[in-house]
């Protein structure tokens, strides 16, 4: 699995750089967009700045011509030396105006005024043309002509921006007035200076759209112009300032500010240049924008990118292959084989890596379960004694447990061990069976009252009995013993159950015969049997047995016998009774499955 | 004459208070034009001076004020101050600077064809912030301390002008050729002041004795036009 992980650390190293790098690549590309934007605004506006300015210039030539009309110096000349003008005069001048403003070639002013030496207007063409009589001096460009400089302004006046240039008037030696002419920024004007710049613009003055080139009108606009008039920067350095974001409706745009120069810009007149904002390149926006064309073969390397993932996808299948799934078959079969018995162990030296330690941890948990059935059996002997066929060494064989000796102290064991020797030494409320005892049971047999013999009939002589499967003479327990003179120290009271009394118990332990766990009148029989034999051996030992009880014993026997035959390999209990300490003793002795 | 009358005439002259003298005179200006200021409202271009004729140059006297100022030792009776009328023009005002005695009344009337709204600087009590209509006008006192106030026009930048209020009743103002005159001077000693647009022009201030007879003076103007701070 090692080299499968590296290949996988591989491959999500590289999707990461990979998702890395497609999110990165917009950013570069949005920020030479917006500084993309930035310039051509700087552009435009800069554009706008030389547009009005060459604008300016033609208006102050437009109005030095117009001041150097002959009849415009004489009508200035006669309306200087009146006291008043009058009507006649002005609408005379106004007449001569008008005609003027239609002699020019090229853009034609959207008015002229005729102003006397006094700063009077004479007339008025093309704007307010009623109105004369009224002193415009003072305005900074008419004081300006009336000194003898040609110069222009901007002027805000009835909600509109109005370029304007003034000339002086000058007849022979003297001033005799001034000229202004002037056209009002309007939507056509705008239009005319965004045309080869692709953008749009909007002019402000008090705070009121004047003119547009479109009907966008944007937001933060007078936030804008507020921030840059109270930070006494150059107005001259405006269209370099940073392009700020505006909106229109859901519409994002990037402008950029700057204030417009003349009279008008104590008014607050500036302009703005805006283009559409970009969207902003993220990668959605990137693969939204690609197109057809962009996934053709031609532009893009396809094989390239198939022949990695075949690559990729192949070294990780073999990986997968090599290092799990063959590996995982073979220990599966190893394990079919070891459940079928066919092995004992699994071939762990087969197996490596992650799949060698399961076996090897299979391996440990079978030697453990064999350690602890060894350890489970040599227990089993110590507390019960060597079993029939037992041997000794190891095979299984059950002793017997003095139920009346001291009880042990219990040890840690998960399961009590059964016991298979009862003393009922005590016939009041039977002890609890210890059956953990880890003292063999030490069986004696107390010396014989005089004359007990004679009242015990001898059982028959033993018959040869084969042998239990699995177990040996050697070591093995002698079967449960026959009542005689010669073996006073193991009672011949078999409690073997059966219907003919000893001999019939000494019939079936002669046999070897497991007590079968049949119907319980089987057992109810043999368990009687038992009892019987176990209250006459009592008596024989001198032992009272008024609180010996059937039921009791029964029920001893039938909980002795449950728990050895939870035993592995107990088919069968068999008890018998003896004597042991000069006292009473029962002996189960488990039947060990062939 | 028959000495009896030359003695009556004397007894007469004696006899009545002695009568306020007339002031006048003419100013005399220095060789230089007061500098133009920088040009005011620049707009695309440069402003240039016109091929055919040399600029005009500033015309300092719509801007000037004489001053009699009285002497520690001169005992006279103020007489009541008076009401002075302010034309405003359009886009300007008649006078670029207008003096009017301390609690005297300016009445500034309307012949343009706008209606600004006129506000003192400094002093937004003075006026009442309103549109001055065309035809209109408005009264006020400019206050009880001397001094100049700026009049002004906040949506027209252009619109300027300045009332000095004078703490002595006698001062006039040149006419274009830079003639002036005071009548009705007390008799006494006087100190002659110039005022020039902003304030007093730092020049030594000549001090006459105003008789019965008219008092020439031809006051001599510095150069460079300065102004006591």
């Amino acid at each position: 699995m090692f080299w499968s992980k590296i290949w996988l650390f591989i491959v999500a190293a590289a999707a990461a750089i990979a998702i890395t790098v497609a999110l990165l690549l917009p950013r570069p590309a949005q920020r030479a967009r917006v500084d993309e934007e930035r310039q051509r605004l700087v552009v435009a506006c800069d554009v706008v700045g030389i547009q009005m300015r060459d604008s300016a210039r033609v208006q102050v030539d437009v109005a030095g011509a117009f001041a150097r009309q002959p009849a415009v110096e004489l009508a200035l000349e006669k309306a200087s030396a009146a006291e008043s003008i009058s009507e006649k005069d002005a609408k005379d001048a106004r007449e001569l105006a008008a005609d003027t403003i239609a002699e020019v070639k090229g853009t034609r002013p959207d008015f002229a005024i005729l102003i006397d030496a006094r700063g009077r207007v004479v007339a008025r063409a093309g704007i307010d043309e009623r109105e004369y009589g009224d002193t415009i001096a003072g305005r900074w460009l008419v004081d300006d002509a009336l000194a003898g400089y040609l110069r222009d302004d901007l002027w805000h006046a009835d909600n509109r921006l109005w370029r304007v240039a003034a000339s002086p008037v000058i007849k022979g030696p003297t001033y005799v007035g001034a000229v202004v002419v002037g056209n009002a920024i309007t939507k056509e004007y705008a239009e005319g200076l965004m045309r080869p710049l692709g953008a749009k613009i909007a002019f402000y003055a008090d705070g009121q759209n004047v003119a547009a080139s479109s009907t966008i009108t944007m937001d933060k606009v007078h936030d804008v112009h507020a921030k840059l008039a109270a930070s006494g920067a150059d107005p001259a350095a405006d269209c370099k300032a940073q392009p700020f974001m505006g909106r229109s409706g859901k519409e994002e745009y990037t402008a950029v500010l700057a204030r417009l120069p003349g009279e008008a810009e104590t008014r607050g007149a500036f302009f703005t240049v805006f283009i559409e904002r970009s969207r902003t390149l993220g990668l959605g926006a990137t693969l939204d924008a690609v197109t057809k064309d962009d996934l053709s073969f031609s532009n893009f390397p396809w094989p390239l990118v198939a022949l990695g993932f075949l690559a990729a996808l192949g070294v990780g299948l073999a990986l997968m292959i090599l290092e799990a799934d063959r590996p995982v078959r073979k220990l599966a079969a190893d394990s079919v084989q070891l459940a079928r018995a066919q092995i004992e162990r699994l071939p762990e030296e087969q197996h490596r890596g992650r799949f060698g330690s399961i076996a090897r941890s299979i391996n440990i948990q079978i030697d453990k379960l064999a350690r602890e059935a060894r350890a489970a059996r040599r227990d089993l002997d110590q507390l019960l004694g060597p079993g029939e066929g037992d041997g000794g060494g190891g095979g299984g064989g059950l002793g017997t447990l003095d139920l009346g000796g001291p009880v042990p102290a219990r040890p840690e064991m998960s399961r009590p061990a059964p016991s298979a020797e009862f003393r009922f030494s005590d016939p009041l409320p039977a002890p609890d069976l210890d059956l953990s005892s880890s003292q063999p049971a030490r069986v004696t047999a107390p010396p014989l009252p005089a004359g007990a013999s004679g009242a015990i009939p001898r059982p028959p002589p033993p018959r040869p009995k084969p042998p239990l499967p699995g177990t040996s003479s050697a070591g093995t327990p002698p079967p449960a013993p026959m009542p005689s003179a010669s073996n006073p120290q193991i009672s011949p009271a078999l409690v073997m159950a059966a219907p003919g009394g000893l001999s019939g118990l000494h019939e079936l332990l002669t046999a070897e015969e497991p007590v079968p766990d049949v119907g319980s009148a089987e057992e109810e029989a043999s368990f009687r049997a038992v009892f019987n034999e176990f209250v006459e051996l009592k008596k024989r030992c001198g032992e009272p047995t008024a609180g010996l009880t059937y039921p009791k014993f029964s029920d001893k026997l039938r909980k002795n016998r449950d728990d050895l035959m939870a035993k592995p390999g107990c088919v069968g209990v068999k008890f018998s009774v003896y004597v042991k300490d000069g006292k009473a003793a029962l002996k189960a002795t488990p039947v060990k499955q062939a | 004459m028959h000495p009896r009358s030359l003695c009556a005439v004397a007894v007469l002259c004696m006899a009545a208070p002695a009568a306020a003298g007339t002031v006048s005179g003419k100013l005399e200006l220095p060789p230089g034009a007061p500098d133009r200021p920088p040009p005011r409202g620049k707009a695309f271009v440069d402003r240039t001076p016109n091929p055919l004729a040399p600029v005009r140059p500033v015309n300092p006297l719509p801007a000037i004020v004489i001053s009699l100022e009285p002497a520690p030792t001169t005992q006279f009776s103020s007489p009541p101050p008076q009401a002075v009328s302010w034309d405003l023009l359009g886009e300007s005002f008649a006078r670029p600077v207008l003096p009017v005695r301390i609690g005297g009344e300016v009445r500034i009337r309307n012949k343009g064809r706008s209606s600004p709204v006129l506000v003192a600087a400094g002093k937004p009590s003075l006026l009442i912030k309103k549109p001055l209509n065309p035809t209109a006008e408005i009264t006020f006192i400019p206050g009880t301390e001397a001094g100049p106030i700026e009049i002004l026009d906040e949506s027209s930048p252009h619109l300027k002008g300045r009332i000095v209020v004078m703490a002595s009743p006698f001062f006039a103002t040149p006419n274009a050729k830079g003639e002036w005159e005071i009548p009705n001077v007390p008799p006494g000693e006087w100190v002659v002041k110039v005022w020039y647009d902003t304030g007093w022009l730092d020049r030594p201030d000549e001090q006459i004795t105003v008789g019965e007879r008219r008092t020439e003076l031809t006051l001599k103007l510095p150069a460079r036009w300065p102004v006591k701070p």
